[in-house]
């Protein structure tokens, strides 16, 4: 109960004050009054007793300061006069205040926006129940192996395997596998003569849901009942797909629709913000069990779902309680080898490499993602260099703060004379410092929403779905407050212990008088290490700028300019591939009519597009091992491809409509692939084929083009080689005839025009509906749009690093500048004492010029081999440049010179023009 | 070593108590009070004498009332709570326990 009295009464007295006070006082006074009386009473004289009555009372103010230091609510008024003390500091000196909190803003506002994005790119867990509990079974990307071979460690696995791991393995409670690639499928409604809409979709077991936690916003969730043969056809739409494609209609769920001409019925909507168990630039929108894969694929008991060897689905799963996953892995890897033994006809050379397969348990309860792995290395990069900036705002507002406390110290020793300890001083300029910090924080705030949003307007450029809120949510929120807490400590704490320092007799004395004092050194050391990490900001900078610069400039060996290029889903019109070349010298022809249009062909793949397909080959009459090993890359085209695309022919010819299933089997290949496998001999004429055993001269070479960058040029690219549309080999082994007949599907078309492409693009889409109104476009860009899109990552980490650099040297001069201007008005009497001396001007400006430049230089001397050695850290991850590149380095000293004479010359100008009659009267 | 005068720590409060255990009194009566009954040894100053109150009252076990003086004046008499005779007779007792137990170590 003692201390719900010393609450209540803390409480009465918080808010009676003033009656408080005014009691206390009478109470104190009435003692007076009565020990005064008590004294005459025992013989003193009047005055006599009023002196030893005030005597033993002590001051009237000390002992009420005393009385009203008793409870936790004097701690909380101390504190609202603390703040309110802060605030009128803070108003009192506007240039400092909107200094300081600019600076804050722009070092928190760039830390909040890179959290803002690695939290939601990396930390945030997807919406699903428990997902600490998730894991996936195997690691890395969806990428090779779709049609068989060993992968080391795996990612991607058959449905035999899967369902095997299912059925036999009790590690898991649940077990959902879904597959890796999302192809788009055309979905319309039975009834209406309406065009089809273009969706990404899923396969997924029937358990996927169920595994995940997660519960329909609208009907139902696909179930293990609906993952049967002989189930109905059902699908789950996306919440978005819903809202922005179907208007949110409630009639969808349980009706038909067509989707790629088969009718479905769609069960249910998605929760809101479920996007798939990926992270991905374009989510999947459409769910349907893995049952229903062959009645999209049409091969029957050939399809995907049915064969053995072809990696195509991700696994994920809940641990059953007390597994622990080290052993889990350990358990799967057995049985992976021993599947792989039993069930696979492996040659020498995988047998023998059988040991090496593993399966790696990796944690995904913030979901599966390649553009997360892609994006790691940028979001470190642009963290480090957001955290940099901060500290160098750190380091300017601890020099405000000593410049500040320098000005006061006649305040603070005056402070300290009357009484004021020194914690309590302490504790004022924290609260002062606390207060801008959160400010800044609130404004920092501000700055990151405005960033973060530019920033994944740029990430997810062309995507139809942001996955990712720039919005700052609670975890976000927090950080901010940490960070402000965290600076605040980093920027006050030397400034209040310097700035307290005070001793009285000294500061009451002449203010002014110059002494080498403890703050003006750490304030030196302070702008040195400000102008170190600019350096190495700026150098970070240059690299990546100098990186990207090679990029775009990059000889990609193709002519975007004056080109469209568009992508469409044959397939899901209800093509079949013995239809397809008779279709697409349809559309050729159509759009080489059209008024304006150079050329247009049809391609699996394009350069900057969907690249690409790995596969090993072999030689006709070359039975040497290692042609087997390397990694070819495979693209089918029509005739006019590489004219429209503009990749120049350097011997033989490209395809023709005279290339037929009946003519030779043909193919053009690039010039490494030339110099890869035949050196300096003619390749024209000679036969090669797929690594398959009877399969070595299925082509023979008729052409030779120059290489085109398929990919991002900054990855290096196997050789390649081009088949045409027209010509197709049957295969025995199920995923190659897979493979073979699955590439006879062009993605894209390309059409180059005269004048402005943007234009060409409603001619497009129109020719294509003339041919088959069921034909629709999937996306329609201009090629240099398109090339522009490959490296928005790159673009963006240089446009940001940049970004920092430029702040952080902005901030680290301003702070130079501070200093400066800071020791020469401290300085003025000295000055103009050297100038009566007889120094002249040009001695003033030079020494102020020596001082601050030093500064600068012992910043360039830490700075300098710290570059050098993040230049050497990042060279891996840049195009083009070499470890060590003076240009930069060259260019970020300069810079830093620069901006450091530009700070320095204007107070050294304003030392010099001190009269020195009127320095000497200041004191 | 507390010498004449001064109050061994934490004792001012039960002195107080004590004092207000016999009636109500104001601050200038306690302190001449405890001074009397100490034969002049305890000089209790205002100092320490309104903290000390300060912190009874804000633990409810004292309780201050304005009253008229014998002389007619205005006086800010504290009277003991039920809470501070309990805590008196607490106290008092952890005190005697502990008044004896040092007298047994000095005379051993």
């Amino acid at each position: 109960m003692l201390w719900w009295n010393r609450l209540v009464a803390g409480f009465s007295s918080l808010f009676s004050k003033r009656r408080k006070r005014e009691e206390l006082d009478e109470e104190l006074r009435a003692y007076l009054q009565v020990a005064v009386e008590e004294r005459i009473r025992s013989g003193m004289t009047e005055a006599d007793a009023w002196r030893s009555a005030r005597v033993e009372m002590g001051s009237i103010e000390t002992v009420k300061t005393k009385v009203s230091a008793i409870g936790w609510d004097s701690w909380f008024e101390s504190a609202v006069w603390d703040v309110r003390y802060g605030m009128r500091q803070l108003f009192r000196s506007p240039g400092f205040t909107s200094v300081a909190l600019l600076t804050l803003a722009l070092g928190i506002g760039a830390n909040t926006a890179v959290f803002t994005l690695v939290y939601g790119v990396v930390l945030k867990q997807l919406p699903i129940s428990h997902p600490d509990q998730l894991y996936r079974v195997g690691e890395g990307e969806f990428y090779c192996c779709e049609w068989g071979g060993l992968q080391g460690s795996w990612g991607t696995f058959d449905y035999q395997f899967y369902k095997h791991v299912r059925d036999t393995d009790a590690s898991f409670t649940q077990l959902a596998a879904f597959s890796g690639s999302a192809p788009t499928f055309n979905t319309r409604r039975a009834e209406s003569a309406q065009a089809a809409q273009t969706l990404n979709g899923e396969y997924i077991s029937g358990n996927f849901f169920a595994t995940l936690g997660i519960n329909a916003s609208q009907g139902r969730l696909i179930s293990t009942y609906d993952d049967n043969e002989n189930a109905p056809a059902v699908a789950v739409m996306g919440y978005g797909a819903w809202q922005n494609q179907y208007g949110a209609d409630p009639s969808i769920i349980g009706s038909k629709l067509l989707i790629n001409e088969i009718p479905v019925t769609i069960v249910g909507i998605a929760p809101q913000a479920f996007f798939g168990a990926r992270l991905s630039q374009n989510p999947p929108e459409l769910w349907m069990p893995l049952s229903q894969q062959p009645a999209f694929e049409g091969n029957g008991r050939k399809s995907l779902l049915y064969s053995s060897g072809d990696a195509w689905l991700y696994v994920i799963g809940r641990l059953s309680p007390g597994q622990k996953p080290a052993a889990v892995q350990s358990k799967l890897t057995g049985e992976l080898q021993q599947w792989l033994r039993s069930e696979r006809e492996l040659g020498r050379d995988d047998l023998a490499r059988l040991n090496q397969q593993h399966i790696q348990l990796t944690h995904v309860g913030n979901g599966v993602s390649p553009f997360r792995s892609n994006s790691t290395r940028g979001l470190l990069l642009l963290s480090s260099a957001a955290v940099l900036v901060l500290l160098i705002a750190c380091a300017n507002l601890a020099n405000l703060l000593l410049v500040r406390s320098a000005t006061r110290r006649q305040q603070t020793a005056l402070c300290i004379s009357l009484g004021a300890s020194r914690v309590r001083l302490m504790r004022a300029i924290f609260t002062e410092s606390i207060l801008l910090s959160l400010m800044g924080a609130a404004l920092g705030i501000a700055v990151a929403f405005g960033v973060s949003k530019g920033v994944l307007l740029i990430v997810f450029r062309g995507a139809n779905l942001v996955p990712v809120s720039a919005a700052p949510s609670l975890p976000v929120l927090a950080f901010t407050f940490s960070l402000s807490v965290l600076t605040c400590v980093a920027f006050s704490v030397v400034p209040a212990w310097i700035g307290t320092q005070a001793d009285p007799a000294h500061g009451l004395q002449g203010a002014n008088r110059a002494r080498g004092s403890r703050s003006s050194r750490s304030q030196k050391v302070l702008v040195a290490i400000q102008a170190a990490v600019s350096l190495v900001l700026l150098a970070i900078a240059g690299l990546v700028s100098e990186s990207l610069m090679h990029l775009e400039k990059a000889d990609l060996g193709f002519k975007p300019q004056g080109q469209l290029v568009a992508s469409i889903n044959f397939k899901a019109s209800g093509y079949t591939p013995d239809r397809l070349p008779a279709l697409y010298q349809q559309i050729q022809n159509r759009l080489e009519q059209v008024p304006g249009v150079v050329s247009a062909s049809l391609s699996l793949n394009a350069p900057q597009k969907f690249c690409c397909i790995n596969l090993n080959i072999s030689i006709a009459g070359n039975s040497k091992k290692w042609v087997g090993d390397v990694d070819t890359l495979m693209e089918r085209a029509a005739p006019h491809f590489f004219e429209t695309i503009g990749t120049p022919i350097v011997r033989g010819r490209a395809f023709t409509t005279s290339d037929t299933q009946s003519s030779p089997h043909v193919s053009v290949i690039d010039e490494s692939f030339a110099r890869r496998f035949f050196g300096d001999e003619n390749p024209i004429g000679k036969h090669f084929g797929l690594s398959l055993e009877g399969h070595s001269s299925d082509y023979e070479i008729v052409g030779v083009v120059k290489d085109a960058k398929y990919r991002n040029p900054a990855n290096p690219q196997n050789p390649m080689f081009f088949l045409p549309f027209s010509q197709t080999t049957a295969y025995t082994p199920s995923g190659y005839q897979r493979l073979e007949s699955g590439t006879l599907y062009a993605q894209l078309i390309e059409v180059r025009v005269n004048g402005a492409p943007a234009a060409y693009q409603d001619t497009l889409r129109k020719v294509l509906s003339e041919v088959d109104p069921k034909l629709a476009l999937i996306h329609v860009d201009t090629y240099t749009d398109q090339v522009a899109l490959q490296f928005n990552q790159e673009r963006l980490i240089a446009r940001l690093t940049s970004l920092f650099g430029m702040l952080a040297l902005l901030l680290a001069s301003i702070g130079l500048y501070g200093v400066t201007a800071y020791n020469v008005a401290r300085r003025t009497g000295e000055i103009g004492i050297r100038m009566a001396l007889g120094a002249d001007r040009s001695n003033v400006v030079s020494m102020v010029l020596r001082s601050a430049m030093a500064q600068a230089g012992l910043g360039l001397f830490i700075g300098l081999p710290i570059a050098i050695f993040c230049g050497r850290l990042l060279q891996h991850q840049l195009y083009e440049v070499s470890r060590f590149d003076p240009l930069v380095l060259g260019g970020a000293t300069l810079l830093l010179a620069t901006f450091a004479g530009i700070a320095a010359i204007i107070p050294a100008r304003r030392a010099a023009s001190v009269d020195p009659n009127q320095a000497l009267r200041i004191d | 070593m507390p010498g004449k005068g001064d109050l061994v720590q934490g004792t001012l409060e039960m002195l107080i108590l004590k004092t207000l255990a016999l009636q109500p009194m104001h601050g200038f009566g306690i302190s001449v009070r405890i001074e009397q009954m100490s034969n002049g040894i305890f000089h209790v100053i205002p100092g320490s004498l309104f903290p000390a109150l300060n912190r009874l009252e804000r633990e409810g076990r004292i309780k201050g009332e304005w009253r008229p003086t014998e002389n007619n004046r205005r006086g800010r008499y504290y009277i003991l709570t039920d809470l501070g005779r309990k805590a008196l007779k607490e106290e008092m007792r952890a005190w005697g326990r502990q008044v004896e137990a040092v007298a047994k170590i000095l005379e051993a």
